[in-house]
C-alpha cells in the first residue's frame, strides 16, 4: 500500500476529512482518541511534576523564531502570519486586488506573531537572560507545529502535534537525558506494537550552507529519529531525539549560574504521525484493534476517545 | 576485434581508480593486491553492467569475483557473456 | 563471560574489522551511477533514511559502506569470502548486524554469536570497527 492508497483508506474510514490543501486535514473524534491516548500513555511514562507541563500556544512571537535559528536555517518552512494593518486609504487597493483576481496578499503586512515550528522553542524565551540550575529539569510540553511542506503524503502534515521532554541544565545532564528518552521511547513505542528502529538523523537545513550543518550535526550524532512504516512499507521518523549542545543556551541567552551556557536536549513524539503509524499496523477499524494497545492507550476511557 | 578479456581490461582501466596501469597487469593478477578497493569494485561492477548488459545476482557480489581479470571473465561468462569477440 | 565459549576449547579470541571510506569516492559513484549505486548495495532501511536526509546521504551511505566491510573483514576467511549482500546492518542504535547465508555459517563456525559495530560518519570520511569473541581455531 503506498501513500495514496493511505490517503485514500483513511478518508474511506472517516478517520481523517481532507483540509482542501495538500497536508492539510481535520481530525474525527476517533483519530483524536489516538492522539490523546498517546498523549496520555506518554505523560504517564514521563512523571514530570505538574508545575513543569505546559500546552503551549499554537502561534508563537515571530522573535522567538528568530531566535530559535528556524529563519536563517529552515526558512522554507516557517510560517509567518500577516494581515492588514492599513487603514481607510489603503483599503481600496486591496479591495481592487480582491475583486479583479490578483494578488491581493502584497497588500499585507508581517505580524510579530508567527506558528509554532517545534514545541520546545516556546519554552525557552521563558529563560532567557537568565539562569537555570546546572542539576537540570526536565519539562513536558505539547505545541502545535506548522511546517511548510505541502504533500499529499498524509505522514507530512503541515500542522501537527509535538509533544515533547526537554532537559535544560550541564552537558552531561542533557546528553543523558537524550539518551534515557531514545531508550524509553523506543520501548514505549514497541509496546504499542510498532517496529521501530532507531537512526542517526539531521534536520533538513537550507542552501549551500545547510549541508555542512547537516554533515556536522551527522558526524556528532547530534539527532536521532524513531523510524516506522507510516504511510507505506518505508519507515518514517515518529520521534526524534534531539542533542543541542551549547546552541539554545547561545541563541536565547541561558546560563548555568556559574557562568557557562546551558545545554538542552528534547525528545519529541509526533503525535500525529504516532497515530497514522499505529493505524498502519492496526488497521483503519479501532474496535479491531488487540486489547494490550488499546488499553496501554486509554482508549476506551470516553472524552474524546471512542464511545 | 577486442576480446572479452580486453573489454574487461578497459573497464578496469576506466572505472577501477588503481594506481597502477592495468594494460600491464596479468589476467591473473589480484587486483586487490595491485590497488583496487572494495568501494571501487562497486564502480567496476556497474560499468561492467553497463558495458554487457547484464546484472550481476547478489551470489556473485563478493570479492573473490573481481578478485582478477580471468575471475570477472568467468563470472560474466556464467550470466551468458561470450567468451568471443565484443 | 559467555560460558558457551568456554566449554569448546576453553579459549576465546576478539576477532575486529576496520574500514575507512572516502565520502568523495561514494559521492562520485552516486553521482555517475544515480540510484543504482543505492539500491545495489544498501538495505530498505538504509535507503528510506538517505532519502529522508538526503543533505547527508553521501556520509551516511560511506559510513554504512564501511561498516559492512569492518564486518566482512572480521569475517574473512582464506577462500570465499561473502556476498555484500549476506550483511546487513540495521538501525544505529543498537547498530545491528544481520547475517545470512556463508556469512551467517561463518559467523556459527568461528562461534561468534553477537558482532559489536561502532560506525562514525565523518565529514571527508566514514570509519567503522567491528569486533566479536569467537573460538580460538
Amino acid at each position: 500500500m503506498d501513500s495514496q492508497d493511505f490517503r485514500t483508506s483513511l478518508f474511506a474510514a472517516g478517520l481523517l476529512v481532507d483540509g482542501g490543501v495538500d497536508g492539510l486535514y481535520h481530525r474525527s473524534f476517533a483519530f483524536e482518541g489516538i492522539v490523546r491516548g498517546v498523549e496520555r500513555y506518554v505523560t504517564r511514562a514521563g512523571r514530570v511534576a505538574d508545575d513543569h507541563r505546559f500546552f503551549f500556544s499554537p502561534v508563537m512571537a515571530r522573535s522567538a523564531l528568530v531566535s530559535a535559528g528556524y529563519v536563517r536555517s529552515f526558512p522554507d518552512l516557517i510560517g509567518v502570519l500577516s494581515s492588514f494593518t492599513g487603514g481607510d486609504r489603503e483599503l481600496p487597493a486591496l479591495l481592487e486586488d480582491l475583486e479583479s483576481g490578483g494578488d491581493w496578499t502584497t497588500h499585507l503586512s508581517a505580524l510579530d506573531v508567527a506558528l509554532c515550528s517545534a514545541a520546545c522553542h516556546n519554552l525557552y524565551p521563558r529563560f532567557s537572560h537568565h539562569a537555570v540550575s546546572r542539576d537540570g529539569q526536565v519539562f513536558e510540553v505539547q505545541g502545535v507545529c506548522f511546517r511548510h511542506e505541502p504533500s499529499p503524503d498524509p505522514a507530512r502534515m503541515q500542522s501537527f502535534r509535538m509533544h515533547e521532554f526537554v532537559y535544560l541544565g550541564s552537558p552531561e545532564g542533557a546528553f543523558a537525558h537524550r539518551e534515557e528518552w531514545i531508550t524509553r521511547g523506543g520501548e514505549l513505542l514497541r509496546a504499542l506494537g510498532l517496529d521501530i528502529a532507531v537512526v542517526v538523523a539531521n534536520d533538513p537545513f537550507f542552501g549551500r550552507v545547510g549541508r555542512m550543518l547537516a554533515n556536522g550535526q551527522l558526524e556528532k550524532e547530534l539527532k536521532f529519529e524513531l523510524v516506522a512504516p507510516i504511510s507505506s512499507d518505508t519507515p518514517g521518523a515518529i520521534a526524534s531525539a534531539n542533542y543541542h549542545e551549547d546552541h539554545m543556551g547561545l541563541e536565547f541567552d541561558i546560563s548555568l549560574g556559574d557562568g557557562e551556557v546551558m545545554h538542552s536536549a528534547c525528545f519529541g513524539f509526533g503525535l500525529d504521525r504516532i497515530a497514522l503509524a499505529l493505524i498502519r499496523r492496526h488497521g483503519t477499524d479501532l474496535e479491531s484493534w488487540p486489547s494490550d494497545v488499546t488499553e496501554r492507550l486509554g482508549m476506551d476511557a470516553g472524552g474524546f476517545g471512542r464511545s | 576485434m577486442p576480446s572479452l578479456l580486453d573489454t574487461i581490461r578497459g573497464v578496469v582501466q576506466a572505472h577501477g581508480q588503481m594506481p597502477v596501469d592495468v594494460s600491464g597487469l596479468a589476467d591473473s593478477a589480484d587486483l586487490y593486491q595491485n590497488g583496487l578497493t572494495s568501494h571501487a569494485s562497486v564502480n567496476v561492477m556497474l560499468a561492467l553492467e553497463d558495458s554487457f548488459d547484464v546484472e550481476f545476482p547478489d551470489a556473485l557480489l563478493k570479492r573473490s569475483t573481481f578478485q582478477s581479470l580471468e575471475a570477472i571473465a568467468q563470472a560474466l561468462e556464467t550470466l551468458g557473456v561470450s567468451p568471443g569477440a565484443h | 563471560m559467555d560460558q558457551s565459549l568456554l566449554r569448546h576449547t576453553g579459549q576465546h579470541v576478539t576477532r575486529v574489522g576496520v574500514d575507512v571510506q572516502d565520502v568523495a569516492d561514494v559521492r562520485s559513484a552516486r553521482e555517475r551511477h544515480g540510484a543504482r549505486y543505492d539500491v545495489r548495495l544498501f538495505t530498505e532501511e538504509e535507503l528510506s533514511r538517505a532519502s529522508a536526509h538526503p543533505l547527508t546521504a553521501d556520509r551516511y551511505f560511506a559510513g554504512r559502506f564501511a561498516g559492512r566491510e569492518a564486518v566482512l573483514k572480521l569475517l574473512a576467511l582464506a577462500d570465499a569470502p561473502a556476498p555484500w549482500a549476506e550483511i546487513a546492518i540495521r538501525g544505529d542504535r543498537p547498530l545491528g548486524v544481520e547475517l545470512t547465508g556463508s556469512a551467517q555459517a561463518a559467523a556459527h563456525r568461528w562461534g561468534i554469536t553477537v558482532i559489536r559495530l561502532s560506525i562514525h560518519y565523518g565529514r571527508s570520511r566514514a570509519t567503522a570497527v567491528a569486533v566479536a569473541d569467537a573460538h580460538d581455531l
